[in-house]
């Protein structure tokens, strides 16, 4: 089987970073928000979006300066063989940990809302075959697996949408009520959902367009995430008000659970067995992420041998926390990681990008 | 094909016995004894594959009127070959021509073609009824199949390519495909693929798929199967190319995608909303056939409270008198029913009415009053049933209805997620299966919607102009 990796188009780019983007997050935000930035959730989302643009204009700059680069290859041409190796063994094992963060909380979600007495291997097992059998094709497959997957928004738009019907605007006002200092406080808790946005700089060599047409998609990515985050979380600020929120972990999932179609009742376990895909394609992009690191790490063409540690590494990372403050940490430390790793490294990289250009006379 | 050096002897007699002796002394071998100018000469051949109306007219009655012009003026055959290997003209024999030696010119023999054709006539193929259009159907003749095909596309770009394949008993295998239409690349892998074939003897299309397709381990067929020749003709002026095998009526079209099993001649030649309307029904089936007895064992089992109360309290009132789980429940009938499908096919017509009564009243009431099973299960698998016979292709519904079992263990280990696990993994595959480097899932991913003309519903005809964006040259 021929592993060359063909081009995506732009359109399967857009779908890819939403897929990568959507995914377990957005359904605790609302309960994150009531803690800070109470009725004025949806500003902050608005913010945390404004800023992960920000982010992902300085990583397009980045990479438009090593066409057919993607941040690895860059790593080693800035860095050197050895900083630049260090630098991506840093990627791949924060790229693992983001991906095992990602399974472990999709696993607490199943576990509080369906599947109460599995035991916590079996579902990371299922999690994590689904996303070796996923991740180990070339791009394009997963390029279309997650194309086919975007149609399961639909149903998820409207599962979401018909809570509006219990909708009463007077639960959000006043939007400014906790004041923007908590508004600010509470995008910190907003952007780590937005997280995904990261696979662009994987995937941009392998994309089937112009570089202006490349950041034009991924910003519409980044605004239908933003969007669709507001969205729910309006949705939800509107159906309670503010002394349930706090008592509510996961407002989404209680908003379609208590809604009533006319054949089915508990639409929940519906909406968490969709869900759990997208899940799947997060996992998968990490998962995806950390192999081809390793594949570049190693120097060898494909990453279908490094596919089987990838995956094991994932099922021990989340397979440890048992606790919930042991959770708690992990959950800190991918935060901290994140700000370092998507902001910083690529920050720097491309102030050094600029440095080198400069010097070397365009010849790098 | 194994090709010894041997070649014509000096005398009549010694190539008569070594023909004799590598047939194995078979009794149909013939040989008559005829003179031409003035010299002894034998006419070989195999009472069983030739046509002995052709032999006198065209070989034995110019002969006998004595003409002296050179044997290859004098021969009224269609086709005329001079050999001197032995071994070849053994073979020829075999496709019934007969081999003309004379002592007048000892250096070489004639192979002249005098084949019997003895044909089925051509009927409307069984498995593959429409109710519009054109009611012929491949038979086991290539060249019969090949007119067909001509008669449906008058053009010059429709190119034959011959192929022999097979080690000891060698057959015909024509490869056609529009030559300013289809994909250059995918011509070149399938006749690579063809020539790459090494076995004794191609005894039907389903070898030549087996060892063709990109993926043989997986469920789904790569090679869309079909005995219609307005069928074929439609892929391929779509620039498809065909396979076609001596002696099977079954053609075969590359490159598939997953819609294509989906697609009938009836679509065509209906009127474009019933067309749309039944095509759409007919994608719908795909859902129900095989996750409908997986939806049931999982409500039953883990989800009842998904149901609306009514129909919780029906469901759940026909399941209190069926002693084990769902999953044996449903096992059981699905099973039941594949056996019964089974022996449908062996039937004979006459015992198969009486049977299906018989088996729709035992199966379906005495084995839910005893407490077998419930109602809603025999509903289940009843419209199971139904929907996986929707799928024009034979290859393709049996596919979906081996999925049926997989997915219903899954449901019975993780109710819902296990579908929605099942699921993922059977889209992934379908993701990743690509027949001859044609995405198996396109239009759907990669997306193109000029593609969604064809596919879901069916676009008056007017607009689904051109080809669906495949690569093609020029």
């Amino acid at each position: 089987m021929e592993q060359a990796e063909k081009k995506m188009s732009p359109r399967q780019l857009f779908l890819f970073i939403i897929q990568a983007q959507i995914g377990v997050g957005v359904l605790s935000i609302p309960y994150d928000l009531s803690k800070t930035a109470k009725g004025g959730g949806g500003i902050s989302v608005v913010i945390a979006g404004a800023i992960t643009q920000i982010v992902i204009l300085m990583m397009w700059t980045l990479l438009r300066k090593f066409p057919g680069m993607n941040l690895f290859q860059i790593c080693i041409r800035l860095g050197g063989p050895i900083i630049g190796r260090l630098l991506i063994a840093c990627y791949v094992g924060f790229f693992i940990l983001l991906g095992s963060n990602v399974l472990l909380n999709a696993y607490m979600v199943l576990q509080r809302w369906i599947l109460q007495s599995t035991p916590k291997w079996v579902v990371l097992l299922l999690f994590c075959i689904m996303t070796y059998y996923l991740a180990k094709e070339k791009l394009t497959v997963l390029a279309r697996f997650y194309s086919l997957s975007s149609i399961l928004f639909i149903p998820l738009i409207i599962f979401v949408s018909y809570g509006l019907t219990q909708a009463r605007i007077e639960y959000m006002l006043p939007l400014t009520e906790a004041g923007l200092i908590n508004i600010l406080k509470g995008t910190k808790d907003t952007t780590i959902s937005m997280y995904g946005f990261e696979m662009f700089l994987i995937i941009f060599p392998f994309i089937d367009a112009s570089d202006s047409k490349k950041l034009k998609m991924i910003s519409l990515s980044n605004l239908f995430v933003t969007l669709f985050y507001v969205f729910v979380v309006c949705t939800c600020l509107m159906v309670f008000n503010q002394t349930q929120l706090p008592m509510i972990p996961e407002p989404v999932i209680y908003l379609v659970k208590s809604l009533n179609f006319y054949i089915i009742d508990r639409a929940d376990i519906l909406f968490l067995s969709i869900w759990s895909i997208t899940l799947v394609c997060s996992i998968a992009s990490y998962f995806y992420a950390a192999a081809d690191g390793l594949a570049v790490l190693f120097s060898k063409k494909n990453h279908q041998m490094f596919d089987p540690f990838v995956s094991v590494a994932f099922f021990l990372i989340a397979l440890l926390p048992t606790t919930p403050m042991a959770i708690d940490r992990i959950n800190k430390i991918s935060e901290y990681a994140a700000y370092v790793f998507i902001a910083g490294v690529p920050f720097l990289l491309m102030l050094f990008s600029l440095f080198v250009k400069k010097k070397a006379g365009g010849a790098v | 094909m194994t090709s010894s050096e041997q070649t014509i002897y000096p005398s009549l007699d010694g190539n008569i016995s070594y023909i004799r002796d590598k047939l194995c002394h078979t009794d149909d071998l013939k040989v008559r004894h005829l003179t031409y100018r003035g010299q002894s000469s034998a006419l070989v051949y195999l009472e069983s594959t030739v046509d002995p109306t052709l032999i006198e007219r065209n070989v034995i009655r110019p002969l006998r009127q004595g003409g002296d012009e050179d044997l290859s003026q004098l021969f009224l055959t269609l086709r005329l070959e001079t050999e001197h290997k032995l071994d070849k003209g053994t073979q020829s024999l075999l496709s019934g021509n007969c081999l003309f030696f004379t002592k007048d010119d000892m250096k070489q023999f004639y192979v002249l073609t005098t084949p019997a054709k003895y044909e089925r006539s051509i009927t409307e193929p069984e498995n593959e009824g429409i109710i519009r259009g054109a009611h012929n159907g491949f038979i086991e003749d290539l060249t019969v199949n090949l007119y067909q095909i001509r008669q449906q596309i008058s053009s010059t770009d429709l190119k034959v390519h011959y192929h022999n394949i097979g080690n000891t008993a060698p057959r015909k295998v024509a490869v056609m495909y529009m030559n300013n239409l289809a994909d250059p690349a995918v011509i070149k892998k399938v006749e690579d693929r063809l020539k790459g074939i090494s076995i004794d003897s191609v005894l039907s299309t389903g070898f030549i798929q087996e060892f063709m397709e990109d993926q043989p381990f997986s469920i789904f067929p790569q090679f869309l199967n079909t005995e219609r020749p307005d069928h074929t003709g439609a892929y391929l002026l779509d620039g498809h190319v065909v396979i076609m095998l001596e002696g099977d009526p079954t053609a075969l079209i590359v490159p598939v995608s997953f819609f294509c099993f989906y697609q009938t001649p009836d679509d065509y030649s209906n009127r474009w909303m019933i067309a749309s309307f039944v095509r759409f029904i007919r994608l719908l089936s795909f859902i129900t056939a095989f996750q409908l007895p997986a939806f049931y064992i999982a409500i039953v089992a883990f989800h009842s409270n998904v149901l609306p109360i009514q129909l919780f309290f029906t469901v759940q009132g026909s399941l209190t008198r069926v002693p084990y789980p769902p999953l044996v429940e449903a096992m059981l009938l699905e099973l039941i029913f594949e056996l019964l499908r089974e022996a449908g096919l062996r039937l004979p017509s006459r015992v198969g009415q009486t049977i299906g009564i018989v088996g729709g009243l035992v199966i379906g009431d005495a084995i839910v009053k005893a407490g077998f099973v419930s109602y809603t299960m025999i509903i289940v698998v009843a419209l199971t049933a139904i929907s996986s016979f929707l799928i024009p292709s034979n290859e393709m519904s049996s596919a979906i209805r081996i999925l049926r079992f997989p997915l219903m263990i899954c449901a019975s280990i993780f109710g819902f997620i296990g579908i929605a696990f099942g699921l993922t993994i059977l889209f992934i595959h379908l993701c990743k299966l690509e027949s001859f480097g044609k995405p198996y899932l396109s239009p759907l991913a990669p997306l193109k919607i000029k593609g969604f003309k064809d596919a879901f519903l069916r676009f008056p005809i007017w607009t689904i102009r051109g080809r669906h964006g495949e690569k093609k040259h020029n």
